[in-house]
């Protein structure tokens, strides 16, 4: 895995940061902290800004998010939304814990291609199953 | 492109018109609320309609966005309600997955809040 460009806040606020940096050509939005009603209009914005950039190929890495509410999920949902009209996608990254299994519980698990760890992600490896 | 079942089961959440809705739900359909037992069956998830409407209550039902893929479907939406005598709307966030049957009618109605 060739990690490069340099790595950027794109986004902050006090209970979430995003960081960006491209792995093999992808970006990837590593999330820390809650995705919820406070920060998703954050996420929202940095994954509206990417596709007006023209990049609808992302990785969101929410392996150190620690809440994700149902406005969080819609931010994922409206990007994830975006991508696929310029065949594009949004994976995700997500260990086993609290936030697959609201990713299994609301079905989403058939929407997004989600992947245990980033590198998997990247090189479209194995996928968490839907179990 | 949102299926024609789901576009019309949102229009019809929008204008209040829960019968209409109710319509475009499968035979066999799951009707999945947050905290409650699932509704199953056309029948019943009209009867859950219609108790609904018949509470005379005004509510808002607004669509940010609908992702479609394959047989399955997210929309993300607001749903609001009268806050009381002077108090404000009360409105709450949410995200429904939705599953189509072979003949594009809604299976499972998923919803998912807070």
């Amino acid at each position: 895995m060739n990690v490069n460009g340099s790595t950027s806040q794109q986004g902050h606020h006090e209970d979430l940061s995003i960081h960006v940096h491209v792995v093999d050509e992808m970006q990837v939005y590593e999330l820390t902290g809650s995705l919820d009603i406070a920060t998703s209009p954050t996420v929202r914005a940095a994954l509206v800004a990417a596709s007006e950039r023209g990049s609808h190929r992302l990785i969101v890495d929410l392996t150190r998010v620690d809440f994700l509410d149902s406005t969080g999920l819609g931010a994922l949902i409206g990007g994830q939304r975006r991508a696929k009209e310029f065949a594009g996608e949004i994976r995700l990254v997500a260990k086993e814990g609290q936030i697959l299994r609201l990713l299994r519980i609301t079905g989403l698990l058939k929407v997004f291609s989600v992947y245990p760890t980033l590198e998997d992600a990247v090189g479209d490896g194995q996928r968490v199953g839907d179990l | 492109m949102v299926p024609e079942s789901l576009a019309a089961v949102l229009d019809a959440f929008v204008r209040g018109d829960l019968a209409a809705a109710s319509d475009r739900f499968a035979s066999g359909a799951a009707y999945r609320e947050p905290r409650k037992p699932p509704v199953v069956g056309h029948a019943a998830i009209a009867e859950r309609f219609a108790r609904f409407a018949a509470r005379g209550v005004p509510y808002r039902f607004d669509v940010d966005d609908v992702l479609v893929n394959g047989g399955r479907a997210c929309v993300v939406y607001r749903f609001a309600e009268p806050g009381g005598e002077g108090q404000p709307w009360r409105e709450r966030a949410g995200c429904a997955t939705v599953r189509f049957d072979e003949r594009g009618l809604i299976a499972e109605w998923r919803e998912y809040e807070g």
